[in-house]
């Protein structure tokens, strides 16, 4: 049960009143004919390339010119405050 | 990975300064970039090559298969929204729902590149990888300012399976991941 192998990558856990739909599988989680959503932390490549898309869309990488000396290149991604839960990953 | 997060008003900011922190992040992207910002990643690594001496690979493009990894669940979760709206008939009484997911993007990267300015290369193999049309808009904003952009929509059956059976291996981690399942029960009731 992925519940008892990943508990601790667990970020969140949302329960949905569907009751038509069944999965199994990482994402979804069968409870008593209803239906909750669980989100496990991604590992390795999975993660690597969830973030890349993620900078890639809301992210911006900030390098200092040759001239500039006062700051390092930094990366810097922004979300809607509802949307917290990707840097939850960080 | 490190970094800091700023909560304001109505957002928040991950800012990843820490030497250490940017390396991290450096040698995780590198090699999984598929737009034209793939500039900027190799302008900080050059950055970093020449300050510290170091000699961090300037990676190319990644063109393998959108399906291969999760490289379209964070674009989505960034630049993406998932649409459910109720359709009228002209008495005003609600006939149908209509859902699809939407990804846009503007159309060209701000700075000179190697690898070509354009978003037209990666905004037309998300819409191949969903069998889909790629729109283009042009749009009117504040002050006059025109946008260019590229949209792709899951607007029939097809497309809507496809990425949902792709963020189903791939999940979403913002808030809009509450939309999968939703989308998913009317996909399967239709």
């Amino acid at each position: 049960m992925i519940l008892e192998h990943s508990i601790e990558k667990i970020i969140s856990f949302t329960y949905l009143s569907l009751s038509s739909v069944s999965y199994s599988g990482e994402i979804f989680l069968l409870l008593n004919g209803a239906m909750g959503l669980i989100l496990v932390k991604p590992s390795g490549e999975e993660f690597a390339s969830y973030l890349t898309g993620l900078i890639e869309g809301d992210g911006s990488i900030i390098v200092p010119d040759s001239k500039t000396k006062s700051y390092r290149p930094f990366f810097e991604i922004v979300f809607h405050i509802e949307w917290r839960s990707p840097l939850q990953l960080a | 990975m490190g970094g800091n997060l700023y909560i304001k008003n109505n957002y928040c900011k991950l800012l990843i300064k820490s030497k250490p922190s940017v390396l991290r992040v450096i040698y995780l992207i590198n090699g999984y970039m598929r737009t034209p910002k793939i500039e900027a990643l190799h302008r900080m690594i050059q950055w970093y090559n020449f300050k510290y001496n170091y000699n961090i690979n300037l990676l190319c493009l990644d063109k393998s298969p959108l399906n291969n990894n999760s490289w379209l669940s964070g674009y989505i979760d960034a630049d993406g929204s998932f649409y459910l709206n109720w359709l009228y008939d002209k008495k005003g009484r609600a006939t149908s729902l209509q859902y699809y997911m939407r990804v846009s993007q503007r159309q060209h990267y701000h700075r000179s590149s190697l690898v070509g300015i354009s978003y037209l290369n990666i905004m037309s193999r998300i819409a191949t990888f969903l069998s889909v049309n790629l729109r283009s808009r042009h749009r009117i904003r504040k002050n006059n300012f025109q946008e260019y952009s590229y949209e792709v929509r899951s607007g029939n059956y097809i497309s809507n399976y496809i990425i949902l059976s792709y963020l189903l291996k791939f999940p979403l981690f913002s808030y809009q991941y509450r939309a999968v399942p939703v989308q998913i029960e009317l996909l399967i009731k239709k």
